[in-house]
């Protein structure tokens, strides 16, 4: 039963994104105060982060825009008297300000309640020891460790849990390493200098190479609980598993060791008593999958539910926020698309999702490449296919951001570099597995060398084979069919074969084959529900149709790499939201598990597909858009689309690189609307570079940037002479500089970036990416928006990105744009500093 | 140190298959009255009324009971009613399934079937309890067990019942 | 690969590859969900007659292991799948699903659009099909003509009693195609098992003076048992505890006056919740249910309603009010599926050891 007394609830937001975060906790809160919404529960969001979507969706009012810490929370708190807190959709930052409070006994003293997470998981979060306790109470295996004060006690701590061992010396002074012994010398070595001066050590089971699994679970009020998902990791225990390809469902499980899994992870539900989600992780001996060890609980929103909900197709977000609220897993009531009992009926799958995950080294080459316990990815792309080959194929391909549909390799690794990749691994890990299998490699030696299951070596000898065949019998209806169903493109056989990929196409086409697509829903096919998530295969039965005669088809960014790219998620969301309000049916194209943008509540239909030219052809052919919206870094892709559907294209979000820069520094820019008569004055802008006034340094901002009425008209009247010289129009940013003798100087005109556009957007209170969809669905009414302008003079918006240095352990002295991982925001009154 | 020998699970089994038995023996739920010994065998005969309704479909009535006065073994000063039930329930002529959650030297149930006989004649007396650890001092048996746990009289049986101890579980504890 | 075709009896044809034994067979087709165990699938005698349909597009993965045998054989007529894969697990690195399939002559089909087909068989009542080198006419010809055998236990039980020994209670086992399951279960509690053949009448079991008799899973339609079976439960559950499942259950509820039907569709899977009916409790297990106790047919006075799927509606458990006798529909053994309801079995015993006092 929903629990009345909860009309107004505060959710804490998950700040700037960061390594291990980025726009799955927004896409969880933005769901969340739906939910909310819906049973009439008043929403508060408090958040820092500019690229959040809950911050636009919730009524001004009720957004706080600041950094979230114990004192700020607890401001709003006095002020707002909410009846509840929601910290599970913040990450741990939430978490460890919801412990404070909860520790300092002020939420009780106000009558404050906090919902989706109980005060015994609370205990247990970032507290090891006293989560191994929690696993031990209920029977089930934690990683075996002891504190020894002796050798003797050593081994005999050794005899009892076995070979190889960790061995952390505890100290005061300093921290030390765990050093790793694999037998009784190496462990007599290591400790003989250990115990002279009274000291002791942990003494922990290693379980370097065993396989990683993930569950994720919800449990009511009345104790119910259903598994969602299993997640495998393809990598073994020493591989972080937010760095591991992970594939859904569990694939190289036994059903007794998976039935194992799934009541462990109820047991320490209950333990917990929690009621809302949970995460788990599990450590398994590779050679006897009874033998597992529960490592890790989450009871959290983070990347692995999103991925959860977005593999199964169950409304995870909106099924956990009611539990939130008290109602039980058979009350709630989804929207008609959905078979009522959905919320109730344990996940099932008929297809194979894939997560790959995707690298910042391009952009921060000074980080260790090496995978290990530490995570190091940013963001991640997924496949979806009816075979484990077709979705390994679709994520590759998704995660490569070369616009062209060519498959990346490490032909020239050489045998050295192979062999210390293969134990050692590194970012393109399966690019490497596959290299050595081209090399001969045997998959007993190879499942030894790296810990991964045979099984996959098996698929990736498949795909490998497939890709010979491609290579050797060219434009055969025969080839094309083969290497369709394992997931190839049509991309990919054109640039093999030296054709246009219309040659391709046509081919197959001409023998009456095109793709099917498969809904990605919970039954495996039992119910008909209305879902409206698809993917590619090539079989029998296509389950979506064409939306509309009017839809406007929205081509995301794929997997969240650095710089620039959960600003785009966002800006994609809000493109759709705004397409639809304007009318229009909206689809969505991504294959980002953790985006924003495929939100089922944000389009009437989603594609998670690779963005690339084949993929996009297809949709078009079934979707008929009338309007397709291609992000600006996709020359490409632009280029193709036009040559061959002769649509309207249109590019939003504005290419980052394009613009007339003059190599000169810049300090300020003036901020227009244009449109095809006038162009309009909106805002100055401080831009802050970490390197002098280089502009590609540029990484924070501050508006309004104060100049004298005069010499603001006169950079006015020069900026609109060099926009009406230049085609630009929408938003359009003139950048200057501010010489050493304090003269202004024009220093070039580009699109306003979307970064800006969103901190234009935060900073004045107006949507410009709703004023942009207008404008270019000629909507717009300039005049009335102009009205609207606030008096932007006594307070300053400054937003600052942040990076992800910190988290990849290096020191970068000039951070440039392309390093951002997200930003925050705050405002101040003119008068403080 | 204490040791859990009956779980959440475990419990919510006996409680269930003493259910089915009261079916079973009282053929149905008619004519059936659940009382309950304070404090813990009134929650365990809420339960089991629970459970009844929901197979039976019928309101099984639950009344609770105070035997501290009717104890032979326990100096008692005060006059309170032996009855905590809200209304009137007259046990003449009715089944009677007396509850509790540990039958030990039988003296509890023995002052209870006294409480019992003042307030009318019934058809019958049956008596359930969660948990009979042995070492009787008088001659009751129990028709309905949960289970049989034989303690040594140095032990201490620990009921617990989510109503009131958050929690459900039957431990032993030393003395 | 051989080319191969599954076809149904409403006239669609699939084509496939080959794997497996390349045989031609005939069996009802159902759809199995289980995402794992597609080994204890196979190997589940309740498939005697049935070609199955995974759901779960990637079978085989785990090889062939000594843990997951529900039967030592399989008795299904065809495995269909979208994808299967020869990996080996055992020691010697030889078996593998295609093997293990070829060594039981039973066919198996791959490449098919085990979506498209099961959203066509949910649709429909349950059909027939063959797995067949051509889809011709003589191939649904000979499809449309072939009668399934209605003596499945009769050929999957066993022909003589054999223990599965213990410290504990001993346990008569009446086997109508047992599930390996059950006897795992039972050894974890330390019974003393019998199991008996499926015509064991209640004399011999009473000579056995055992603690409990529990009724096996199994296949096809109880009604296609002797009556003496039934006359058997009906003397046996006054004397002893019983316990049934699956096949058991529905023999259970026909000795019992309750009525059996059959479902429109078949439901293999472990993704219904299940209701207990005394304390509300959700539970999820493996089902594997053709046919299904009518709640109508259910005298109040004789047995109780014990759990309810909530998709269907089915009832999923029964018990005797009179005697501590009591059966589920449901698998609770899981093999493959949820261990929520594995303490049925203690219940059983707890049952057992009630009575004993």
């Amino acid at each position: 039963m929903i629990d009345n007394k909860i009309k107004k609830v505060l959710i804490l937001g998950g700040g700037p994104s960061k390594i291990g975060n980025e726009t799955e906790l927004d896409a969880a809160a933005f769901q969340m105060m739906t939910a909310l919404k819906k049973n009439g529960v008043q929403v508060l969001v408090i958040d820092n982060n500019p690229f959040s979507l809950t911050l636009s969706e919730v009524q001004p009012a009720n957004v706080f825009i600041k950094e979230i810490n114990l004192k700020n929370v607890l401001d709003v708190i006095k002020k707002e008297s909410p009846d509840a807190i929601i910290p599970i959709a913040g990450g741990l930052r939430a978490i460890h300000v919801t412990q404070e409070l909860l520790n300092q006994g002020i939420l009780s003293d106000l009558g404050v309640r906090v919902l989706g997470i109980s005060k015994e998981s609370l205990k247990v979060i970032n507290n090891p020891d006293k989560m191994k306790i929690a696993i031990n109470s209920i029977d089930e295996p934690a990683v075996p460790s002891k504190i020894v004060r002796s050798e003797s006690e050593a081994f005999e701590v050794v005899r009892e849990i076995g070979f190889p061992v960790n061995i952390k010396k505890v100290s005061h002074k300093e921290s030390t390493e765990r050093i790793i012994c694999n037998n009784a010398e190496e462990l007599s070595d290591m400790l003989e200098d250990e115990f002279k001066d009274d000291s002791v050590c942990i003494i922990e089971k290693s379980i370097v190479g065993y396989k990683q699994i993930e569950t994720v679970a919800v449990r009511d009020q009345t104790n119910t609980k259903i598994l969602i998902s299993g997640l495998e990791n393809i990598d073994a225990v020493g591989v972080h598993s937010g760095d591991s390809i992970v594939i859904s469902p569990v694939q190289t499980l036994g059903d007794i060791e998976y039935q194992s899994l799934r009541t462990a992870t109820f047991k320490m539900m209950d333990l917990l008593n929690i009621v809302g989600l949970c995460h788990i992780q599990f450590a398994l001996d590779p050679n006897d999958g009874s033998n597992y060890y529960i490592t890790k609980i989450n009871p959290l929103i983070n990347s692995s539910s999103a991925l959860a909900a977005r593999s199964t197709g169950y409304p995870l977000v909106y099924v956990c926020t009611n539990l939130l609220l008290g109602n039980s897993l058979p009350e709630i009531q989804l929207h008609a698309n959905y078979h009522r009992l959905t919320p109730i009926m344990e996940p099932t799958l008929d297809h194979v999702v894939i997560k790959m995950p995707v690298w910042p080294f391009d952009n921060v080459p000074e980080a260790n490449q090496h995978l290990n316990t530490t995570m190091k990815s940013v963001g991640s792309t997924i496949g979806v296919g009816r075979t484990v080959e077709e979705a390994m194929l679709k994520a590759l391909r998704s995660s490569q951001f070369s616009p062209r549909d060519v498959l990346p390799s490490m032909y020239e690794i050489s045998s050295d570099e192979l062999i210390s990749q293969l134990i050692h691994p590194k970012s393109d890990r399966l690019l490497v597995l596959i290299e050595a299998l081209r090399r001969g490699y045997q998959v007993d030696e190879l499942e030894e060398l790296t810990k991964i299951n045979q099984f996959y070596f098996y698929k990736l000898k498949e795909l490998l084979d497939v890709e010979e065949l491609i290579i050797k019998e060219p434009m055969k209806l025969r080839t094309i069919e083969v290497a369709h169903d394992h997931g190839f493109g049509d991309g990919m056989m054109a640039e093999t074969w030296h054709q246009p990929i219309e040659k391709v196409r046509e081919l197959y086409h001409a023998a009456g084959e095109y793709p099917t697509y498969k809904a990605i829903e919970p039954s495996a096919g039992e119910f008909d529900q209305n879902i409206r998530s698809f993917y590619s295969s090539y079989e029998i039965e296509n389950e979506s149709s064409q939306e509309s005669e009017k839809t406007a088809l929205v081509i995301g960014r794929g997997g969240n790499k650095l710089g620039p790219n959960t600003a785009a998620d966002y800006y994609t969301a809000e493109m759709l939201i705004q397409l639809h309000r304007i009318g229009y049916k909206t689809i969505v194209m991504n294959n980002n598990p953790n985006a924003l943008s495929l939100s089922p509540q944000i389009s009437d239909k989603q594609y998670i597909e690779p963005i690339q030219l084949g993929a996009i052809l297809n949709i078009i052919e079934l979707e008929k858009p009338v309007r397709v919206f291609i992000p600006g870094n996709r020359h490409f892709l632009l280029k193709q689309l036009k040559k061959y559907t002769g649509l309207n294209v249109q590019v939003l979000p504005p290419d980052q690189e394009t613009g007339v820069v003059l190599p000169k520094d810049v300090t300020y820019a003036l901020n227009f609307f244009v449109t095809q008569d006038e162009s309009y004055f909106i805002s100055t802008e401080k831009l802050i570079s970490n390197n002098k006034s280089d502009l590609d340094y540029v990484t924070a901002y501050e508006t309004p940037y104060v100049l004298g009425d005069e010499a603001l008209q006169r950079d006015i009247e020069e900026s609109k002479a060099h926009i009406q010289s230049s085609n630009w129009i929408g938003l359009v940013q003139i950048l200057f500089n501010q010489n050493k003798k304090g003269e202004s100087e024009y220093v070039g005109i580009r699109p306003l970036r979307l970064t800006e556009t969103i901190f234009l957007s935060r900073a004045t209170g107006i949507n410009w990416v709703r004023a942009l969809v207008r404008f270019y669905t000629k909507r717009l009414d300039i005049n009335e928006l102009m009205k609207n302008m606030p008096d932007m003079s006594n307070r300053v918006t400054h937003m600052q990105a942040t990076f992800p240095f910190k988290q990849l352990n290096v020191k970068v002295d000039h951070a440039n744009s392309s390093q951002e991982v997200g930003a925050k925001i705050k405002f101040r009154l003119v008068d403080d500093k | 140190m204490s040791k859990v020998v009956v779980d959440k699970m475990a419990m919510q089994r006996a409680l269930t298959r003493i259910t089915y038995e009261i079916i079973e023996k009282n053929k149905g739920v008619n004519n059936l009255v659940l009382v309950g010994i304070k404090t813990r065998g009134i929650y365990l005969a809420k339960r089991i009324a629970n459970r009844l309704q929901k197979l039976e479909n019928k309101e099984v009535p639950v009344v609770g009971i105070d035997v501290t006065k009717y104890r032979d073994d326990i100096q008692h000063t005060d006059n309170e009613p032996a009855v905590l039930s809200d209304e009137a329930v007259s046990l003449k002529d009715k089944n009677i399934i007396l509850v509790d959650d540990v039958l030990f030297t039988g003296r509890t149930i023995n002052a209870a079937l006294s409480a019992i006989a003042e307030l009318g004649r019934p058809k019958n007396i049956r008596l359930a309890v969660l948990v009979d650890r042995g070492h009787r001092e008088l001659p009751i048996r129990a028709d309905f067990v949960g289970k049989n746990i034989p303690t040594s009289k140095q032990e201490i049986i620990n009921v617990q019942v989510d109503e009131i101890d958050d929690q459900d579980s039957v431990e032993i504890d030393e003395k | 690969m051989t080319t191969r075709y599954l076809i149904l009896e409403d006239g669609t044809s699939y084509k496939g590859k080959a794997f497996g034994a390349e045989a031609t067979t005939t069996g009802e087709i159902i759809v199995n969900s289980n995402m794992l165990g597609y080994q204890e699938v196979i190997t589940n005698q309740i498939y005697h007659n049935q070609i199955i349909v995974f759901t779960q597009p990637s079978i085989g993965n785990t090889g062939i292991n000594h843990k997951s045998f529900e039967a030592i054989v399989t008795n299904s007529k065809g495995v269909v799948v979208k994808e299967y894969s020869n990996i080996s697990t055992n020691r010697l690195g030889n078996l593998n699903l295609d093997l293990f399939l070829k060594q039981h002559n039973i066919p198996g089909i791959a490449g098919i659009d085990t979506r498209e087909l099961t959203r066509r068989l949910n649709r429909k009542q349950t059909m027939k099909a063959s797995i067949v080198d051509m889809d011709d006419e003589h191939a649904f010809d000979q499809l449309h003509a072939t009668v399934l055998t209605n003596q499945q236990v009769n050929q999957v039980s066993t022909k003589a009693p054999f223990p599965n020994t213990g410290d504990g209670y001993n346990i008569v086992l009446i086997d109508f195609g047992l599930k390996y399951g059950i006897l795992r279960k039972l050894a974890d509690l330390d019974c003393n098992v019998i199991v008996m053949p499926f015509e064991t009448t209640s004399q011999e079991i009473f000579d056995l003076d055992p603690d409990g008799v529990v009724l096996s899973t199994g296949p096809g339609s109880p009604r296609d048992l002797p009556d003496s079976v039934l006359q058997m439960i009906r003397e046996v559950q006054k004397e002893i505890p019983m316990f049934a499942m699956g096949l058991g259950h529905e023999l259970f509820a026909l000795a019992n006056d309750a009525n059996v039907y059959k479902l429109d569709g078949e439901h293999h899977g472990s993704n219904h919740p299940i209701r207990q009916v005394i304390t509300n409790q959700i539970i999820y297990a493996s089902q594997s249910e053709g046919y299904a106790v009518d709640p109508k047919s259910i005298i109040h006075d004789q047995l109780l309603i014990t759990y309810v799927d909530l998709v269907n509606g089915t009832v999923q458990g029964i018990r005797h009010r009179d005697y501590p006798a009591f059966s589920v529909q449901f698998s609770p053994d899981g093999g493959p599926g949820p261990q929520d309801s594995a303490d049925l079995f203690e219940e059983f015993l707890e049952n057992v050891s009630s009575q004993r006092r």
